[in-house]
């Protein structure tokens, strides 16, 4: 029992240490297999919009996590990496709330847009501008 | 298993240093992103000498890579029963967006067709069930492919895919299968509605009469599975069928599965329901199973899940091996 909980502490500490490092900017674009790695990004985009002081953290905080749920159901149970555009997610999130949209009905809007592409589709209309 | 063969302490103290490396390399290039996961549970067995228990029920360690704009790399290694068992789970690398926009992934990975993985895989709730890969039920474990190569594309109505594997299972260090198997994955998407089918074909070593492999003979093995998948409002629904002959032996099994997001009731909430009918042997007399497991899983915060599950038998003879667990999973 103590090796592997000493590999857990070595490992999570590396773990801390390398989100030290981490960048601070939302990527375009992310690959990922790993549920842990796509809730990192989420997050980022939620705390991203809650340092912008424009809307409750309350009510920013996990407004991501249905989308999360969503992607790691029809994705990963497939085993198929997930593909997720950060900066566009935070765009449409932000515009949402600035919009007056309830927490619930963004919620519902990202899955939806997931679920036709729209993610996708955004980003690679902003790259053909 | 990797770490219960004969080198299994020079392959650990191989793969420390790789992953000391990685790490180390990681927090420089900021490329590499290491991750844990810690699960820890209760669990309720009325069955059990001790029918009230708690376990680190499974430690994950990713190591995800970033490669280039269109490749990626991963490893995950997973400790699982209190700890005391680990084995290398996946190791592959992929190519994304080749031509007919499709990807190519070469290494160990895990089944890549039908939804054989529980929903949810990564937060599972229903692991105990007959057909969940890693359980004790040897006929499908085939899905737990070798090493191998596998090439799928991915179309706005037609997705399908297939590849080669070699050896003689996942983490098996002993290579005396040279078959090659073959796998291959079709799926048509109607909107919201999936369909398709899978099959695998490929020969393993058989079995002598001491339980120990062959190396010099071998057996037969087809697969193949029928899917869908569908989403319905807010839920996700998927079910297969699928059937598989071993040699002589023949089995079958079948799975619905949904998930439910409650978050309008309870933000963050949701529910997986899954029936599960598993037979071992079709011309075996009595020994199909029926399972029913109903599971809820609740973020609390960032990297905080609580998940609740009851795994039911609905034959009446194993109503007594109704199982309940509570778990916790952190992730770091």
């Amino acid at each position: 029992m103590k090796t592997p909980l000493l590999t857990i502490l070595f490992f999570g500490s590396f773990c801390a240490l390398q989100s030290l490092y981490a960048q601070d900017q939302l990527p375009e674009k992310v690959h990922t297999s790993i549920d842990k790695i796509l809730d990192d990004h989420l997050a980022e985009i939620e705390n991203t919009i809650i340092q912008e002081k424009e809307f409750d953290a309350r009510t920013v905080l996990l407004v991501t996590v249905p989308l999360e749920n969503f992607i790691e159901d029809v994705l990963f149970t497939i085993n198929r990496p997930a593909v997720i555009y950060p900066k566009v997610i935070y765009k449409v999130i932000r515009d949402q709330f600035r919009q007056g949209k309830s927490r619930e009905e963004i919620e519902r809007m990202l899955v939806m847009m997931q679920k036709q592409n729209k993610f996708e589709k955004l980003y690679a209309a902003e790259h053909q501008k | 298993m990797l770490l219960n063969t004969k080198n299994s302490a020079r392959l650990r103290r191989l793969f420390y240093l790789a992953c000391s490396l990685l790490l180390a390399a990681s927090v420089y290039a900021g490329d590499i992103k290491p991750s844990v996961e810690v699960e820890f549970n209760m669990f309720y067995n009325r069955n059990y000498a001790q029918p009230l228990s708690f376990q680190f029920r499974e430690a994950k360690f990713f190591l995800d890579a970033d490669i280039s704009d269109r490749s990626t790399a991963l490893i995950e290694y997973t400790m699982k029963d209190n700890l005391v068992r680990a084995q290398l789970e996946r190791a592959y690398f992929i190519q994304h967006e080749l031509p007919l926009n499709s990807q190519l992934t070469l290494g160990q990975f895990r089944n890549p067709f039908g939804y054989f993985d529980p929903f949810t895989v990564s937060h599972s709730t229903t692991k105990s069930t007959a057909l969940a890969p890693d359980t004790l039920m040897p006929e499908f474990k085939l899905r737990d492919l070798d090493v191998g190569l596998y090439w799928e594309s991915q179309g706005e109505m037609v997705t399908f895919g297939f590849g080669v594997t070699n050896g003689n299972g996942i983490n098996e260090l002993k290579d005396d299968n040279n078959f090659k198997d073959l796998v291959g994955h079709a799926v048509v998407s109607f909107g919201e509605l999936q369909v398709g089918v899978n099959g695998y074909y490929g020969r393993k070593n058989a079995l002598n009469s001491n339980g120990t492999i062959s190396s010099y003979s071998s057996v037969e093995v087809t697969a193949a599975g029928v899917e869908a998948m569908a989403y319905v409002g807010d839920a996700t629904i998927a079910m297969e069928v699928l059937v598989r002959n071993y040699g002589t032996l023949h089995s079958a099994g079948s799975y619905l599965t949904m998930n439910y997001d409650l978050s309008s009731l309870i933000s963050t909430l949701r529910t997986t329901s899954r029936l599960e009918l598993f037979d071992p042997n079709i011309h075996g007399m009595s020994d199909e199973s029926v399972q029913w497991a109903q599971g809820f899983l609740y973020t609390i915060s960032r990297g905080y899940l609580a998940k609740l599950e009851f795994v039911l038998n609905l034959e009446k003879n194993r109503r007594q091996e109704n199982e309940i667990f509570f778990e916790l999973e952190y992730e770091l």
